[in-house]
């Protein structure tokens, strides 16, 4: 049964009538008006008449009380969120970390883009622990149908206080000592596409580096190492996604040579390999998670690896749970295996395990005295990147809360 | 200046009484429960809507309104835009077709289209679609034509394509506006970029288009063995686009628009009919509002467009596992699963479905399909409130698709796959059938009754029918008069019948315009809600008794 009477049979007589919210009535208007209510006054027999003329009038009625579509309340603050998330003002909070153990950063933004995919992205930072950061990067538009890019890159860091432990797997927490990093950066790279998964890629950066002991009275002595570091890498990466993914696998051999332009002690080379699957199991609701990471360097004799840029372990990256550089030497290894598994559309959960160690050769690292860490993470994701990773970990030095806007790998 | 704002000042106070004054006088003290021209079949627009201005709706406020919004909805009322025995009147929203006349596999496979599809020759693309994975062009065919073009996914040749027009076909049939929509192939040098062609990069401004902007594009298109593209090309809907169907309220600066969209049946029923298709992506953003002009008026022509995610298809890939049992954001069943250590999972990760390149993927067993358990991506609330008489008059609608006429509209998705399509026939026929069980029982099911002059009284009982439900032990009939002025009844008699044929009481009003109230119900039926009566109302005119109330009453 019509509830409110809501219809209209196709009636001749019915007059068409303007939108009349937006058109200012005239004095013409009047006389219509008067029209209708001596029509309503002089038929009550109406009563009886068309359920079209009933729905008619609500439409008449309607029509005289039009206006624009307003958003409400709900609505305009969802464009105000898309706006923030998505926009595409150039300026924008950056909100992310400066350096390793330097805490949450906060600065401001400023991107923009250029023939098609070309983007300059240039951001400052300063950190809860006094790091700061200044970062540009220009990314060329693409070439080669899309298959080649190249991207220069300008940073600056200043890092007053990086914790030094001592080097080895067997230093001490007891032991923590701080120097004062700083570094500036300028370099290019090239990334090529060579096939779907398969990609190479390069690149050379000059580095000036000054470190030193942050309060006096330290034993850790003070380099300024200026660089000209080349870099090359392969990968084959079949994730789909870099930053979350529930399938597929990375597969990655990194290659570095810090060559000190000043002939000072600290020319070395460095290599890295991982490996990291990922394997889901009954429609991904449950996901295997499994890295390898070697690190490892070298040097010609008379040369060293100076002790601030030596492979580490520690953070919320690798052997969780121990603070950023725990652990530092020439070589390293670190092994995880997480069990994921999903809550909810944008909700992982994962146990996790990480076992790590450092050595000055690489024959230390064997499978043998082993760091291990372990713990309970929950991590906020879109399909494609993770939001927010929230951990705890236990180690044998105590027990951490980890928070971190990336995946653990 | 002063007189003309006298005029205005005073125009609008008389308006306003004038208004009052014919709505109180329609509605007041002597208003009757029927009017001379019940039931109305034809809803259609009285106001002239020419002076509205397009407005849009963002995708990603759309689906966070929804989300938001949730799925709580307290006070299902009555749908408000039945007629007085409780069908849908045809309209700018709606046509009556299934279950109203009888339908032909030729006619399915027809559907809206109003010619045979873009054509041939040169195609000049005027715009562009970039985002997502599969393109989309808006082209003009060799006649000036306009149609919006959409590929297959690299690796699923017609899946998107075919679902598409399959559900386009169906969805027409159940009597919804729907574009024309043709399978259709396309070869790259078909394409010219249009002199005032934009794109916009992802991210990036809009500029200028390029002829490599189309190659960039296609490259994420399935492509035939000859080099051709297999599209769906969807006819440019005839009107001015003016906005999209949204599922609550009225459009304030639509003069027609006059019952809240959450209470409007078809757009109830349409979750009913989304269920049926697995259309996990019936949104706002998927509709179009036309401005259209017939006989000198303009009025809003409401359309349902995009059907690509549904059935198996997910448009850029096979529709998800979870696609049609969860809600995109749902937080029920999150800590559950949080402290189960991922063991309380939900079922889809363990049930079959059926995979193949083209049509998706479905769940291989339908038979069991559970509607009132089905989902969209995101909450809708037109779907939220229907109640149990709006999911039985689509329920209605639908089990009166017969298999012929769904193998016609599956046929017209040319798949190329006679397997895959078998068991699209297969599955749509399982769930429109698991529908039918599961709302054509829920409700007393008494429909159509018919009292002819000698006082015999017939319905219909589409349950038992259609074979849902076994049929009960009889049906009884409380007789009554009925005054249509004061709504009061007096009750005449009771009788009863075990099939569906009943006889009037012998005290049967027989006054020229006088009214009856006779309230059916079963008796020792297979559910209990088969007790609960629903209302006919007779009039008799010129001798002949005429069906001019009918209400399906929840409970009482």
């Amino acid at each position: 049964m019509f509830r409110a009477a809501r219809f209209s049979t196709p009636n001749p007589t019915i007059p068409t009538r303007p939108a009349g919210a937006f058109r200012p009535l005239r004095s013409s208007a009047v006389a219509a008006v008067l029209a209708a209510i001596a029509i309503a006054v002089a038929t009550p027999a109406l009563a009886q008449g068309a359920r079209e003329d009933l729905l008619a009038a609500q439409r008449a009625e309607k029509a005289t009380a039009l206006h624009p579509y307003e958003p409400d309340q709900l609505e305009r603050g969802l464009v105000k969120v898309k706006g923030a998330l998505f926009g595409t003002r150039s300026i924008y909070p950056f909100i992310g970390s400066t350096f390793a153990g330097g805490g949450f950063a906060l600065g401001p933004g400023y991107r923009t883009r250029y023939a098609d995919t070309g983007t300059l992205d240039a951001h400052a930072a300063w950190s809860v622990k006094n790091y700061k950061v200044a970062d540009v990067a220009l990314k060329l538009p693409a070439m080669g149908n899309g298959r080649l890019s190249m991207e220069m890159r300008a940073n600056w860091l200043d890092a007053p206080d990086v914790s030094f432990y001592g080097t080895g797997n067997e230093s001490r927490s007891d032991d923590r000592n701080g120097f004062s990093f700083g570094a500036k950066t300028i370099g290019i790279s090239a990334h090529v596409q060579a096939a779907r998964y398969f990609a190479i890629g390069g690149g050379i950066d000059s580095i000036r580096i000054a470190a030193g002991p942050a309060a006096e009275g330290t034993s850790i002595p003070s380099a300024n190492p200026t660089y000209r570091r080349s870099r090359a890498f392969a990968a084959f990466d079949w994730r789909t996604s870099s930053s979350y993914t529930r399938r597929g696998g990375l597969y990655r051999l990194d290659w570095s040579d810090y060559h000190e332009t000043t002939a000072g002690p600290y020319s070395f080379r460095r290599m890295d390999a991982e490996v990291q699957q990922f394997v889901p199991v009954l429609r991904e609701n449950w996901i295997i998670a499994l890295r390898a990471l070697a690190s490892s360097t070298n040097t010609v004799s008379g040369q060293d690896v100076p002790y601030f840029l030596m492979p580490d372990l520690g953070g919320s990256h690798t052997l969780r749970g121990y603070p950023s550089w725990r652990f530092r030497d020439r070589n390293r290894l670190l092994l995880t295996g997480e069990y994921r598994w999903t809550a909810g559309r944008f909700l992982d959960m994962a146990l996790f395990l990480d076992a790590g160690k450092v050595g000055p050769r690489l024959a230390d690292l064997d499978l043998h005295d082993f760091r291990k860490t372990y713990g309970l993470g929950a991590s906020f994701h879109t399909p494609t990147s993770t939001v927010t990773r929230i951990e705890i970990a236990r180690t044998r030095e105590g027990t951490s809360l980890l928070l971190s806007f990336s995946p653990s790998f | 200046m002063r007189t003309a704002a006298t005029i205005r000042l005073s125009a609008a106070i008389l308006g306003t009484l004038a208004v009052a004054a014919t709505a109180t006088m329609l509605t007041s003290a002597a208003s009757p429960k029927f009017y001379n021209d019940d039931p109305i079949w034809v809803e259609r627009a009285t106001e002239d809507a020419s002076a509205m201005k397009p407005t849009d709706l963002d995708l990603f406020v759309d689906l966070g309104y929804n989300i938001i919004k949730g799925t709580d909805v307290s006070g299902r009322r009555r749908a408000g835009n039945v007629n007085t025995i409780d069908e849908v009147p045809d309209s700018s929203w709606f046509t009556n077709r299934s279950g109203h006349r009888p339908l032909t596999p030729e006619e399915i496979a027809i559907g809206p289209n109003t010619s045979a599809g873009p054509a041939s020759g040169t195609w000049t693309v005027t715009s562009s679609k970039s985002d997502g994975v599969t393109p989309g062009f808006t082209v003009k065919d060799a006649n000036g034509e306009r149609w919006f073009l959409k590929f297959d996914p690299r690796g699923h040749r017609a899946m998107a394509t075919g679902t598409e027009v399959t559900v386009t076909k169906l969805m027409w049939a159940l009597g919804y506006n729907v574009p024309e929509n043709h399978i259709a192939y396309v070869r790259r040098e078909q394409l010219v970029v249009g002199a005032d062609a934009k794109f916009t990069p992802p991210g990036a401004k809009a500029r200028a288009m390029r002829l490599n902007d189309i190659d960039h594009l296609l490259e994420a298109a399935d492509r035939e063995p000859d080099g051709s593209y297999r599209v769906v090309a969807s006819r440019a809907l005839p009107g001015k686009p003016i906005g999209r169907v949204r599922f609550v309220d009225t459009r304030p600066d639509d003069p027609n628009d006059i019952v809240p969209h959450e209470d409007r049946r078809e757009l109830r029923g349409y979750g009913v009919f989304a269920a049926w298709l697995n259309h996990v992506d019936a949104k706002a953003i998927n509709s179009l509002d036309t401005l259209v002009t017939e006989n000198g008026r303009s009025f809003v022509r409401h359309n349902l467009i995009d059907f690509g995610s549904s059935l198996g298809s997910g448009g850029v890939e096979p529709t998800d596992y979870w696609a049609g049992d969860e809600y995109l954001v749902q937080f029920r069943g999150v800590g559950k699963q949080m402290l189960a250590l991922g063991f309380a999972f939900p079922k889809w990760h363990t049930a079959a479905f059926y995979e193949a390149r083209s049509i998706g993927r479905l769940p291989m067993h339908n038979a069991g399909f559970n509607p009132d358990l089905w989902k969209p991506r995101v909450p809708n609330q037109a779907f939220l409130h229907a109640r149990a008489d709006d999911k039985f008059w689509a329920a209605r609608k639908l089990v009166a698709l017969t298999t012929d006429l769904l193998r016609a509209a599956v046929r017209a998705g040319e798949f190329g796959d006679p397997a895959s399509e078998a068991f699209l026939v297969r599955a749509l026929a399982e769930r429109r059938d698991a529908i039918g069980r599961a709302y054509l029982t829920a409700i007393n099911p008494i429909s159509d009754p018919v009292l002819d002059g000698a006082g015999q009284l017939t319905f219909a009982n589409p349950a038992v029918d259609g074979d849902f439900a076994r049929a009960p032990r009889g049906y009884r009939a409380t007789w009554s008069t009925f005054d249509n002025t004061t709504g009061t009844s007096e009750r005449i008699g009771e009788t009863s019948s075990t099939t569906t044929s009943l006889a009037a009481p012998v005290k049967l009003p027989r006054g020229e315009a006088e009214f009856i109230k006779v309230e059916l119900s079963a008796i020792g039926g297979p559910y209990p809600s088969w007790a609960t009566p629903v209302d006919a109302y007779f009039q008799l005119r010129h001798g002949a008794w005429r069906l001019v109330g009918f209400e399906r009453n929840e409970e009482r």
